[in-house]
């Protein structure tokens, strides 16, 4: 399946885990979401982020024992790994909505995390919700 | 028995969701769910509502801007599952001097017209820079008839913006001999200003000229801002004019009872004039405060004309302009003041201070330094939900459409944040056992000042400072 328009991507952060540098977005539509803990993305977010429009949505969290919530990022990958499954229930492939453990500081990895789901999206095609609307 | 001032105030809510300051991260997976005691719904504040109303639809953690961080949720959530937390994007908001604080609280202020409260009460540093250097003098709290908004006692709060004579003379007959000019009064030591830059939209003036007329202030506008339409607010207009084309306006000067002249030096000669034009007009000279005028000379030499009030203006953090070490306005007015009162002018004129006013507790603080009232301008944009974020200045739009305001909406979110700040200066006045605005003018002796207070009670220990603080 090809893209033909720029992919959308929605990136939700904690504050320890992303900071956005100059031509990280490059070949994609990003929507950035800070949060003071990653544990604030709750299932109905990531939901609506794909309801607006988003082919992608990227969650960063800061490592598991870094996070200064305890539990933050544990809470958010189970969150993430329920809406998954929701995902994949609905028929939209839950490969279209990833976690990672990142750092603010570290940022050729998050332009790598970026540019793969831009690449992933090749394959996995647009978000299938929005073009059954349009 | 006449009737007592009052600005009456209707709650407002935002037409778009402010930037809030906390929120609450919570481990729902541990929610008891059955214990029936849930905090949200304990809430004092009843922050959690609307945002438990419309969780569903939300596409991004809100920040809950009522929140008076009391934490009640936080110490009684059955399960601990509830944490704090501050919005990183609140951080971000404002500047140095119009704090992220500042700005939350005259957004609730606007909103909802009452007084802000901290429910975890102060916990910023002893000193600051600039009005945060000096306290006020609250010994007089206990008097309960003298008690702000609950006393018996009706504090005024009324200024005047007309020169007083000297002294009254009288004929042999009893009858007065010297002119004694019709008084300007206006209820509130506070006027309006249009703000240096925002949105200058029909709307959100003419908010601003309505809220001006709704609690009996006035506004100073630009001159050429007044729009025909406008005339109707004539006696709520202060025009801004200057030497060279004042003599352009001559219907706004005959509908208005003040006008404002920008200082340049032999203005005296215009002021003549000035009153051919309009015979009980009220002169207004507006001064810089600049570091290469001496504004002190400048003012006393101006009181010994005849005009009637003196509008010293700093920058938009009360700094002095043009100057690489500023001082701050507190100190530039207390020159002001005191060279008058040895000039022995400064009972026949007024001082409106501009710049670097942002809380209640600064209208009060800038009358004991020497103002007889102060001048407002980028408040009112915040109270119209303004969050300084400058992109209208370089032609981007506006996060909460100023443009489009709707002026009946506008004026009441300005009239919420008057009587919020009335209330306030009410409650100060009552604990400093003063029932007239007019006596705190100068009344240094009801303020502490942090420089004195350090020397009176360290020096004697430590000797003098060896190095210097800076506290604006």
């Amino acid at each position: 399946m090809n893209i033909n328009n720029t992919p959308k991507l929605t990136l939700f952060h904690c504050l320890n885990s992303f900071e956005e540098t100059a031509s990280m977005f490059d070949g994609c539509e990003a929507k950035t979401i800070k949060m003071a803990c990653s544990s604030m993305t709750k299932d109905v977010h990531l939901l609506r982020a794909f309801e607006a429009g988003a082919d992608a949505v990227v969650v960063l969290v800061c490592s598991n024992k870094g996070c200064r919530y305890a539990e933050g990022s544990i809470r958010a990958k189970k969150r993430v790994g329920y809406v998954k499954t929701i995902l994949d229930d609905i028929g939209m492939d839950s490969k279209r909505l990833n976690i990672f453990n990142t750092t603010a500081k570290d940022s050729g990895s998050i332009k790598d995390i970026i540019q793969d789901t831009i690449a992933s999206l090749e394959t996995i095609g647009p978000n299938p919700a929005l073009n059954h609307f349009n | 028995m006449p009737q007592k001032y009052n600005i009456s105030t209707n709650a407002a809510p935002p037409r778009f969701y402010p930037v809030g300051k906390y929120s609450t991260i919570e481990f729902r997976e541990n929610c008891a769910g059955s214990c029936k005691e849930c905090v949200k719904n304990k809430c004092v504040y009843d922050i959690f509502k609307d945002n438990y109303l419309h969780m569903s639809k939300m596409e991004e953690p809100e920040y809950l801007y009522t929140c008076n961080s009391c934490f009640r949720c936080i110490q009684e959530c059955t399960k601990g599952i509830f944490s704090r937390v501050v919005n990183p994007e609140y951080r971000e908001i404002g500047d140095a001097y119009w704090t992220p604080d500042v700005l939350n609280r005259t957004w609730y202020q606007a909103h909802t017209g009452g007084i802000p409260v901290s429910g975890a009460g102060y916990r910023g540093p002893f000193v600051g820079k600039g009005f945060d250097s000096m306290w006020t003098d609250m010994s007089e709290i206990v008097r309960p008839t003298r008690d702000g908004i609950h006393g018996r006692e009706y504090i005024n709060t009324c200024i005047e913006l007309s020169r007083r004579p000297e002294r009254l003379a009288f004929k042999e007959d009893g009858s007065l001999d010297v002119e004694v000019k019709p008084i300007l009064e206006i209820p509130l030591p506070i006027l309006f200003q249009q703000p240096d830059f925002g949105i200058y939209s029909k709307g959100v003036l003419l908010s601003m000229l309505t809220a001006a007329q709704t609690i009996g202030t006035k506004m100073f506008l630009k001159a050429a801002d007044v729009y025909e339409d406008m005339m109707c607010f004539g006696k709520s207009i202060i025009p801004l004019v200057k030497k060279e084309n004042f003599e352009n306006y001559p219907k706004l000067l005959s509908l208005v009872d003040m006008v404002e002249i920008e200082y340049e030096p032999g203005i005296e000669k215009t002021f003549g004039t000035l009153k051919a034009m309009n015979k009980d007009l009220v002169v207004s000279v507006g001064i810089p405060l600049s570091a290469d005028l001496d504004y002190a000379k400048i003012c006393v030499d101006l009181s010994k004309a005849d005009m009637d009030t003196l509008h010293v203006y700093a920058d938009s953090q009360g700094r002095e302009l043009n100057s690489d070490t500023p001082r701050f306005i507190k100190d530039m007015l207390r020159d002001i003041h005191l060279a008058l009162v040895d000039a022995a002018t400064r009972q026949q004129i007024n001082i409106l201070a501009s710049g670097g006013i942002c809380m209640a507790e600064h209208v009060n603080k800038s009358i004991i330094c020497g103002a007889d009232g102060v001048a407002i301008d980028l408040s009112l944009l915040v109270a119209m939900e303004c969050r300084l974020c400058g992109r209208c200045m370089n032609d981007l739009s506006c996060p909460v459409e100023l443009e489009s305001i709707d002026p009946e909406y506008g004026s009441n979110r300005i009239t919420n944040l008057m009587g919020a700040w009335r209330n306030q200066m009410l409650e100060m006045l009552g604990a400093m056992g003063l029932r007239e605005a007019r006596r705190l003018r100068g009344e240094v002796g009801r303020s502490m000042w942090f420089e004195d207070l350090e020397k009176e009670s360290f020096a004697p220990i430590f000797g003098e400072r060896k190095v210097s603080i800076d506290v604006g």
